[in-house]
């Protein structure tokens, strides 16, 4: 009895637990959103802090032009050219360095010095050498790749020794001890790599965006709105910014539960 | 041909594990080698397989022989079912053909077919060890190293493995070190039991079992004599 009983119960205190953390989220959002609200009322000034509705009004405004959806596509582009390339590259870099030492060594001072570099150097430096358009994505791989490489770098040396022996004893050599038993291994730190590094991949092309103003893209409308003193305009563009983060995100982690064998991870033997 | 382990020498740091060791293990026989923890019998396996090198001393014998592996965990890839595991190890000498129907048939005899699918976190702790055990003896190997590879098991495991690895062995008879701290294991499996103390390792005893493999039971007279020896050399 106590067998059929148990799992129930747990699964509605699950599903208990669940709204009250959705209730909890909601509550904080309101009140985050009042705060907003009450202090853009004492201001009374919408040029410095624009109430939320002003931002919503502008934000719909934007939807219907055309241009509006040409910048967002352009960012797009920008942010996913650069994070495939961190991908790919850091993927190829990280595996290599990670069973290779002198390779590691070779690499270790480059990604060490990237990832302490300012974002903002790297993308006004970037400004000398490139193309207003490719500057974001310069940028954003530069500053995502070290992200990914080390991830894997980390994974790689992480591997399970037993299995890398078991290999060992059963004649496999390398080549497929890298590919079934090594690369594996490294799955859930790629997944963590990825995560992190599309986050950034969107605040380094925004701020790339801004200060190199291509043509069309969401942080040239956003800068332009500021010279403007569009404070309301600034604000849409913003709200916009965070919603292509939050939906790539969305999308990547569909991407990862959509490969089976990664849930396993979550009990490994 | 029997394998010769030649005048090993080998050190750890300073501890001399083995120093001067010699030991024959006779061909299509399951050589049980009982020692206590940190006696060096897993290191004697490495040496065995070429995955350590002694300093000084040879093993001979082996040529090109393949050797399968059975570790005290099973070591299947969590990311493969039990299935690809075993697949895995067959790919780089046979067709994918010959290696499924050979994996299939390995998994009947250990009562596995119906979970040729399943990933290693699918199933219990001893349905993952027979699934080694069938990986073991599906690779075509003339010698077969064991590393305490029951010794995470409870009693009613432990002997009903025991009896699927005395199907298999008997099917296919291969020259077998088994390495065990568990007295019951070396009589029930070893022919030869050889007892070892150490470090350095040094042989203590090489006793031939009195008892044919088929009529072996820990009820057995003879048997209960050889535990009570044993029990002796080690204690």
């Amino acid at each position: 009895m106590m067998g059929s009983t148990l799992p129930n119960k747990g699964s509605q205190n699950r599903t208990v637990l669940r709204f009250r953390n959705l209730f909890i989220s909601g509550a904080a959002v309101l009140f985050l959103l009042a705060i907003w609200w009450t202090a853009a009322l004492l201001m009374d000034a919408a040029i410095i802090l624009p109430p939320p509705p002003a931002v919503v009004r502008e934000l719909l405004g934007l939807l219907q032009s055309n241009d509006f959806w040409m910048s967002v596509w352009s960012t797009i582009i920008r942010g996913f050219a650069g994070f495939f390339i961190s991908l790919s590259i850091g993927t190829v870099v990280g595996i290599a360095a990670g069973i290779s030492l002198p390779l590691h060594a070779l690499f270790k001072p480059l990604i060490a010095i990237i990832r302490t570099t300012p974002i903002m150097s790297v993308i006004l430096i970037a400004l000398l050498w490139f193309k207003t358009g490719t500057v974001p994505i310069f940028s954003s791989f530069l500053i995502a790749f070290p992200v990914i490489t080390q991830n894997i770098i980390v994974g790689i040396r992480q591997t399970d020794q037993k299995l890398l022996q078991m290999g060992r004893a059963y004649g496999l050599d390398s080549a497929r001890r890298l590919l079934h038993i090594s690369i594996p291994s490294v799955v859930p730190y790629l997944i963590s790599g990825s995560q992190t590094a599309l986050g950034l991949t969107w605040k380094v092309v925004v701020a790339a965006e801004v200060l190199s103003l291509p043509n069309l893209g969401v942080g040239s409308e956003m800068q332009l709105s500021q010279m403007s003193l569009e404070t309301a305009q600034v604000f849409a563009w913003t709200a916009v910014a965070i919603l292509l983060s939050a939906g790539s995100q969305w999308l990547l982690s569909l991407g990862i539960h959509s490969i089976s064998w990664s849930r396993l991870y979550a009990d490994s033997m | 041909m029997p394998i010769l382990c030649n005048q090993l020498s080998l050190s750890f740091k300073d501890l001399a594990v083995f120093d001067n060791f010699s030991l024959e293990i006779p061909d299509r026989h399951v050589t049980a080698v009982l020692g206590p923890s940190g006696c060096g019998k897993t290191t004697l396996l490495n040496l065995i397989s070429g995955l350590l090198s002694p300093a000084l001393g040879s093993v001979s014998g082996i040529g090109n022989e393949r050797i399968s592996y059975l570790f005290q965990e099973p070591r299947l890839l969590p990311w493969k079912s039990v299935r690809k595991n075993i697949e895995l190890v067959l790919g780089p000498f046979m067709q994918p053909k010959e290696a499924s129907l050979r994996c299939s048939k390995f998994l009947e005899m250990v009562g596995l077919s119906r979970f040729t699918d399943y990933y290693p976190h699918e199933l219990s702790g001893g349905m993952r060890q027979r699934a080694a055990v069938a990986r073991a003896f599906a690779y075509p190997a003339g010698v077969m190293l064991m590393d305490e590879p029951f010794q995470a098991l409870d009693l009613h495991l432990k002997l009903s493995l025991i009896e699927l690895f005395e199907k298999l062995w008997n099917h296919d008879r291969r020259t077998a070190v088994f390495v065990t701290h568990d007295i019951q294991e070396a009589l029930l499996l070893g022919d030869t039991i050889v007892v070892l103390y150490g470090p350095p390792a040094e042989i203590q005893a090489a006793i031939p079992n009195p008892v044919p493999r088929e009529q072996r039971s820990l009820k057995e007279h003879a048997i209960l004599e050889l535990e009570q020896q044993l029990y002796f050399l080690l204690a």
